[in-house]
């Protein structure tokens, strides 16, 4: 229903007091039941109104009519009869019968007109006497009536025409007798009574028309619908309404017009009533519907209010305890009042209140708790920076120290590789030098010594060569060059050997070589140092084994390995055994293992042996740099890697697993 | 809202009679409808009557219809003030009115001061001519037609002393009409002798004719209306038929010959259109008119048609801010049942009058 949408646009547009709700939902309940029962009763009563109305004007326009026609008819009669003996009458006595006539009411004159038309005799009242000289003789042949009477002889009632005698407009009758006429005119009075007659006291317009138009005799009319003429409406053009009724104006209102005819007379009879709101009827319904609409409103703008008032009480108490609960009173109890619903939701509030209390000291409580909490954490946290803050300044330090002990590393990593190399190198040049000092050595021996024996020879030719000495010392010569050239070739193949190695450890040449020519060449370059052990060095490696790499630092490999091994797992032994043995891994790899029998690495090095400076003769001229220059050239340079295996008592062995050919790169390490 | 949809309900409910309709444009006439001058203003009204019903058959001015408001002055100036007072009251745009200048005496001023317009089917006396007011005129004035009275008379009739009677109840039309007459028939030579009456049904006809016809004149001229008119025709033929009787056009009505009869016979009358006239709108007025109210209209009714015409063709042709006199003095011609007409910045118009004579109960023009 329409209604409660309106309070749904209400809250659309904001919520409305509940005083205000309630008052227009009061006044629009009276409003709609008021309107639909005046609505109801008012479309029910006003046709039924209306009907009556019309039927009682029908029955006023009938009788009407009837009345004229009766008393017109009586008058006629009257000179009907007069009429009917004029002819035997001497003039003088239908003169005063005549006069008689008038006497009896309802005409203002009657003349009586001689064939020519002329005015022999006329009865007028006594107060126009006078006029009676004027009228006798006057010729009268032209008069309408006169001249229907003549040409109809039969009675005729007239339309308005002007009157002889006053010069005003009147109603006429002619009655032909014998070669005479008799013409008389009605009275306006008479007219005017005859309407009157069983008229109920009522201002409702009546109205008799003649033929013309014009009005004759009328009632309760204006002016204007004196004066003017009808036929306009009577004519056709008028509105009809309810069957037989006509809408007309009278005096500029619209009426229900009901219409009677007289054939006798000719004319038109009209009684109307005030059509729709101007009948009083009506208006009397439809304002006491409207009062008591009025009525209702009134009452329930007057009484609303207050029931309002009287229902909102209770809440507005209750309101307002709820807003001193609000803002912390809980002291105070709900009023109760007189609706069922406000005293239960009082009762709820106080529930309420009272929980509402409780949760409040407790929250205070812990509020308390809280605040201590608080404050103790913000002790220790201001102890915990205080702390953070002297550890942050100590890793500071330890890490400043960290960094120059880190750079120190570093460069002692740079010092020791360089002097890892140069000590390689040192031992190289070492070996070398030692190497190559026993063939020259010897060669020198051999050709000192031939060259002394050549002075022996320059000696002994001087006291006669014999040839035994001379065989003698051509054979010592051929033995003396013999040695030297030996040890010479000895000395040159060992530098070649070493200018290879050389070559290959100092360049990063890289090329194909045998890996077989390889390990034998750093065998050549070991030897002095092989020779003064006890162990002993197997070769496996296949001679058709070729790569493509980088020789040098893979003889720095091999050289470092031997060197541990010596150095290292074969230290302190009465006997051992290296073995350097290759073989192909699969069509693009090579293992190469050098594995000796000594005493092995213990587990917690064996992890580590990789990384820098991990050695276990550090301070006894151990670097620790070794193996992982190893690592580092296999892994890096050669592209390949390094294992270890070993055990304490079990003897090590490195398993290198190098490509065929070399990754290319720039720099070897 | 509920509420007023309710109370749309109770109103349509309520309304039963017709809403809507265009706001009619009102028109008065006032005009004498009671009394003894009662033709003058009944013809007057009809006349009106027919012109108005034509127009809103042709669909009103700018689609709204015409309504007449009619009062009656009842030749009374009391009653001639409430009635037109009565007519302003009814919001009408124009009246159609008055029929007699004694009533012009009254009305004009009242038109002047409060600004409405009268437009006059039958003043004719000579004072409201040459006027700048609200008073617009669709006759000639009393000079014209006393003018060609005198003349005609003079020579045609061959009369040298004229006896004339005159109505002091309406003093303004027939002194007016008197001085014109008098005036012109003596200049031509001829000699007048005025004699006064009053109007009343009881007023001594026959002394008056005799004392008029002891003065041995040649003809009399009767300034009244019909009734008087009638009467005194047939007084004066009681005893003489020779004298020339001839009247104002005030008398030029149906009703003198209804009432006058044979005595009215060969009596000179006034007209301002010729009965025989063969104007195809003249010939259908008078046809509507008998048809409708079952007599001939008269120089009144058609004066007062051509009037009515004239003062709804100045409200359908006026623009927005003209007055109405300004229209009607600006917008002619207008369309009249003999010819079109229009009005001079007096409001002014002119017509040919002409000389008629009664014969078989018939007006014949004979100049």
């Amino acid at each position: 229903m329409r209604i409660f949408s309106l309070f749904d646009r209400s809250t659309a547009a904001g919520p409305w007091r509940l005083r205000t709700s309630l008052v227009v939902l009061m006044l629009l309940v009276t409003v709609v039941t008021f309107s639909v029962i005046g609505v109801t009763v008012l479309a029910y009563r006003l046709p039924g109104i209306l009907a009556e109305e019309r039927q009682v004007m029908r029955v006023q326009a009938s009788t009407l009519a009837d009345h004229f026609e009766l008393s017109l008819a009586a008058i006629e009669g009257r000179l009907g009869a007069i009429a009917a003996v004029s002819g035997s009458l001497p003039a003088e006595t239908l003169g005063r019968l005549l006069d008689a006539a008038l006497g009896e009411g309802g005409l203002q004159a009657v003349y009586l007109l001689n064939e020519r038309g002329v005015v022999d005799h006329v009865a007028v009242p006594d107060a126009l006497a006078a006029a009676r000289d004027n009228l006798v003789g006057a010729d009268l042949s032209r008069n309408p009536l006169f001249l229907s009477a003549r040409q109809l002889v039969r009675r005729e009632w007239s339309d308005r025409y002007l009157s002889p005698l006053t010069g005003a407009a009147a109603v006429g009758l002619s009655i032909p007798a014998g070669g005479q006429v008799i013409l008389a005119e009605l009275s306006p009075e008479f007219a005017a009574a005859i309407i009157g007659v069983g008229v109920v006291n009522n201002a409702n317009p009546l109205l008799v028309v003649d033929r013309g138009g014009e009005h004759v005799a009328g009632r309760n009319l204006a002016e204007s619908d004196v004066l003017r003429n009808w036929t306009g409406d009577l004519g056709g053009s008028a509105e009809r309404v309810g069957g037989d009724l006509l809408r007309l104006s009278f005096s500029g209102a619209e009426h229900d017009t009901a219409v009677a005819r007289s054939p006798r007379l000719g004319w038109t009879f009209l009684a109307a009533s005030p059509a729709g709101l101007a009948n009083p009827r009506v208006r009397v319904t439809v304002g006491l519907v409207l009062a008591g609409f009025i009525g209702s409103i009134v009452l329930s703008l007057l009484l609303a209010p207050l029931w309002a008032a009287r229902m909102s009480a209770p809440l507005q108490s209750l309101m307002a305890r709820t807003r001193s609960l609000a803002s912390g009173d809980f002291s105070g109890a709900f009023a109760r009042g007189p609706i069922h619903e406000f005293n239960e939701l009082a009762g709820d509030m106080e529930s309420m209140a009272k929980a509402v209390e409780q949760r409040q000291s407790d929250l205070e409580h812990s509020e308390e708790r809280l605040m201590q909490s608080l404050q103790r954490v913000q002790q220790l946290n201001l102890e915990l920076e205080e702390r953070v803050e002297r550890r942050t300044a100590a890793l500071a330090r330890a890490n400043q120290e960290l960094s120059e002990a880190m750079a120190t590393l570093q460069l002692t990593q740079t010092e020791l590789t360089r002097a890892e190399m140069l000590a390689s190198l040192g031992n190289l040049v070492g070996g070398v030098a030692h190497e190559l000092n026993t063939p020259i050595g010897n060669g020198v021996m051999a050709i000192t010594t031939l060259h002394d024996q050549i002075k022996d020879f320059r000696r002994e030719m001087e006291e006669g060569l014999r040839r035994s000495t001379l065989n003698e010392f051509v054979d010592r010569l051929e033995d003396g060059t013999e040695i030297a050239v030996r040890n010479l070739q000895r000395a040159n193949d060992l530098i070649a050997s070493f200018k290879q190695v050389a070559v290959d450890q100092t360049s990063v040449q890289r090329r194909r070589f045998r890996l077989a020519a390889l390990v034998h060449e750093i065998l050549v370059t070991l030897n002095p140092t092989i020779r003064r052990t006890p162990f002993r060095v197997d070769v496996e490696v296949p001679e058709e084994l070729v790569l493509d790499s980088y020789p040098g630092p893979l003889g720095q490999v091999l050289t470092n390995l031997l060197t541990n091994a010596i150095g290292h797992g074969l230290e302190g032994r009465s006997q051992g055994t290296i073995r350097i043995a290759a073989r192909m891994l699969d069509e693009a790899q090579v293992l190469l293992e050098v594995v000796d029998d000594g005493a092995g690495i213990p587990p917690e090095l064996r992890e580590r042996i990789f990384d820098p400076f991990v050695t276990s003769k550090l301070g006894r001229g151990g670097t620790g740099l070794g193996l992982h220059i190893v690592w580092n050239t296999v892994t890096v340079v050669l592209g390949g890697s390094i294992a270890v295996d070993s055990d304490p008592g079990q003897g090590t062995g490195f398993r290198i697993v190098l490509p065929l050919t070399a990754p290319q790169q720039g720099a070897a390490g | 809202m509920n509420v007023r949809a309710v109370m749309l309900l109770l109103a349509a409910a309520f309304t039963l009679g017709a809403c809507g309709e265009r706001e009619p444009v009102r028109i008065g006439f006032l005009g004498g409808l009671t009394g003894r001058a009662a033709d003058l203003g009944e013809s007057g009204r009809n006349g009106v009557q027919i012109a108005v019903d034509e127009i809103n058959a042709a669909g009103g001015i700018h689609g709204r219809p015409v309504e007449l408001i009619v009062r009656d002055d009842g030749q009374d100036a009391t009653t001639a003030i409430a009635a037109a007072n009565e007519l302003i009251a009814g919001r009408v745009q124009g009246i159609v009115g008055p029929m007699t200048s004694a009533m012009a005496d009254v009305v004009v001023p009242m038109a002047d001061r409060e600004g409405f317009v009268l437009v006059s089917p039958s003043v004719t006396a000579r004072k409201f001519f040459a006027i700048d007011d609200h008073l617009f005129l669709v006759m000639s004035s009393t000079r014209e037609e006393a003018l060609l009275s005198a003349e005609y008379h003079y020579r045609e009739s061959g009369v040298r002393h004229v006896v004339v009677f005159h109505d002091t109840t309406n003093r303004s039309y027939t002194e007016s009409f008197l001085a014109e007459f008098s005036g012109a028939f003596q200049q031509l030579g001829g000699a007048v002798t005025p004699l006064a009456f009053a109007s009343a049904p009881d007023m001594d006809i026959g002394k008056l004719v005799r004392a008029a016809l002891a003065k041995r004149p040649d003809a009399v001229l009767l300034i009244a209306n019909s009734v008087d008119a009638a009467r005194f025709a047939q007084k004066i033929r009681e005893v003489n038929l020779a004298v020339v009787l001839f009247a104002a056009q005030w008398a030029t009505t149906d009703r003198l010959v209804e009432l006058g009869g044979k005595a009215v016979e060969g009596m000179f009358l006034h007209n301002y259109f010729g009965r025989d006239s063969t104007s195809p709108d003249l010939t259908r007025l008078r046809t509507a008119y008998i048809q409708r109210f079952r007599r001939e209209p008269g120089f009144a009714g058609v004066a007062a048609y051509d009037a009515t015409r004239a003062l709804l063709g100045a409200l359908a042709r006026r623009n927005g801010n003209e007055t109405l006199r300004q229209a009607l003095l600006t917008k002619g011609p207008f369309p009249g049942a003999e010819a079109p007409f229009s009005f001079d910045r007096f409001g002014d118009s002119s017509r040919v009058p002409r000389i008629t004579v009664v014969r078989d109960g018939q007006f014949v023009t004979v100049r």
